[in-house]
């Protein structure tokens, strides 16, 4: 598993439901070590793509060589990763300058032509029906806004755009809680401009997705990305803060997977869910 | 062998490791980069050997360094011969020693860059009032790199762990209480470290973005 800079470093939630998940159905998992970050497809890849596609290159080589699928729990690693395979097979001059520099430090190119991100092994190798058949009922009172985010709308072919993004709902949906639709699904969060400017990202972008979603009566919102995520939970905060702007007590935001941990009855405390700085007490009070 | 390849030659075996790199604009216009410190060993020769005279000398602000470029002309060839002089140096050795008439071009860069020549024959202000020789300098700009403002924790994290966050102290203390494993990557494992800094050096990312290897911090 690729964990990538976020969820160890911000959200171990995230990777402590991951692990419990996975267990709970007996998928194993391996840390890929000696890994850098990915790495980040807004700073580093728009400063030299060089540096970017060896340093994602060097960790797909990695993996490889543990002779293990790669997968991840953060849509931008999976974005990274998925366009350095697609850079790798389709820019000949981009990759013998990185296949130079990795051969440096003894490492071969990659070969590998899949990455997964956490919403596929959740739908494609445990299966909806198996999240169905534990989940009971507990999120039945839930009303949930499901936030996709850009980057999980990535694939090689058109007629795949939509695929992962309804995997994830097909896996909210297994769990019980309801599905609430707010119209902006698709909008960006806003979270890359909030580097550039801050007001933008919190008022033009953030702000509309939350007003929708709490006018759409959701309890909280399911995303598959930690940026996505903190995003939603410090930008309701600032928003507050700075801009008097409140949705209620806030909306809670919860990663997927820690969504399907509390769905197949892994308690709350187990993987850490009230390290959120959001509401996250206002779903556990609604689990039946 | 014509004049132009003889003089790159000539200058390549001279000048060995300092001879960095060579181009060509146009016919009869090359252009060598020779580093900063084999200047005037660079332009000895070419008045010397080959007798050139010196038409004038560029200075361009490139943000983190200056480029200095000496235009020298040889019996039609135009040879520029570029060297880069860091900001948080500006200095550079005056090649007034082998061509006298190089001084009141070196005065005014100095007035306008803030350039210093080491060894110049006469240092006083050509173009701008005396008092502004240590002050003011009309065309240089603040150290300016290609990473934003808000990208340089970013930059310099990665650089120096092999990620974008550090990770504070609550989120240590929260691993613990939820018992997950000790973070194996580049933040704890300095030999794969040195494997990011390789690749960094050899796709020159370090020159790129400006950073200093010794302060483990962007130079602006």
């Amino acid at each position: 598993m690729f964990w990538g800079c976020w969820v160890p470093m911000r959200q171990p939630s995230i990777e402590a439901a991951c692990r419990n998940v996975l267990e709970r159905f007996g998928i194993g998992i391996k840390d890929i070590e000696n890994a850098s970050c990915c790495p980040d497809p807004i700073v580093t890849e728009r400063l030299q793509r060089e540096m970017w596609l060896a340093l994602a290159a060097r960790n797909i080589s990695i993996a490889e060589k543990m002779g293990m699928e790669l997968a991840t729990v953060c849509n931008g690693c999976y974005e990274t990763l998925f366009e350095a395979i697609d850079a790798l097979r389709t820019n000949d001059q981009l990759r013998g300058k990185v296949e130079k520099a990795l051969g440096q430090i003894g490492i071969s190119l990659p070969t590998t032509e899949n990455i997964r991100h956490i919403v596929q092994i959740l739908s494609q190798d445990i299966g909806v029906e198996e999240i169905k058949k534990l989940s009971s009922s507990r999120l039945s009172k839930l009303n949930v806004a499901i936030h996709p985010g850009c980057h999980l709308y990535r694939a090689h072919s058109r007629d795949k755009v939509l695929e992962k993004p309804k995997m994830l709902e097909d896996i909210v949906a297994a769990t019980g809680a309801k599905i609430v639709d707010y119209e902006l699904q698709r909008f960006c969060c806003g979270y890359q401009n909030r580097i550039v400017e801050e007001e933008f990202s919190l008022k033009r972008m953030l702000a509309q997705k939350l007003q929708k979603i709490w006018e759409a009566g959701a309890d909280c919102i399911v995303v598959p990305c930690p940026a996505c995520n903190i995003q939603f939970e410090f930008g309701q905060l600032e928003l507050k803060r700075k801009y008097k702007m409140t949705f209620g007590e806030g909306i809670p935001v919860v990663h997927v997977i820690e969504f399907v941990a509390l769905g197949i009855g892994i308690k709350p405390e187990e993987f850490g869910l009230q390290t959120h700085r959001g509401p996250t007490s206002n779903i556990i009070s609604k689990l039946v | 062998m014509n004049q132009e390849k003889e003089i790159i030659k000539k200058l390549s075996s001279e000048l060995g490791d300092n001879f960095l790199a060579e181009s060509k604009m146009r016919p009869n216009r090359p252009v060598v980069l020779v580093k900063k410190d084999a200047i005037l060993n660079t332009i000895k020769i070419l008045v010397e050997e080959f007798g050139a005279r010196l038409c004038t000398i560029s200075a361009v602000d490139q943000g983190l360094d200056f480029e200095l470029i000496y235009h020298m002309s040889i019996k039609g060839i135009i040879i520029n011969v570029k060297i880069s002089v860091p900001k948080e140096e500006s200095e550079v050795i005056s090649v007034t020693s082998v061509m006298p008439g190089s001084l009141s071009v070196e005065r005014e860069i100095w007035d306008l860059f803030q350039i210093k020549f080491q060894g110049i024959t006469d240092s006083r202000a050509l173009i701008v009032p005396y008092e502004w020789r240590d002050e003011k300098a009309p065309l240089r700009k603040p150290m300016d790199g290609l990473v934003a403002y808000y990208q340089k924790p970013t930059v310099e994290n990665l650089m120096e762990q092999g990620q974008v966050f550090t990770m504070p102290s609550t989120v240590k203390s929260n691993r613990e209480k939820l018992k997950l494993p000790e973070i194996q990557t580049t933040m704890t494992k300095p030999e794969a470290m040195n494997e990011i800094h390789e690749i960094a050096r050899e796709v020159a990312f370090d020159k790129r973005v400006g950073y200093n290897w010794e302060k483990k911090k962007l130079r602006y």
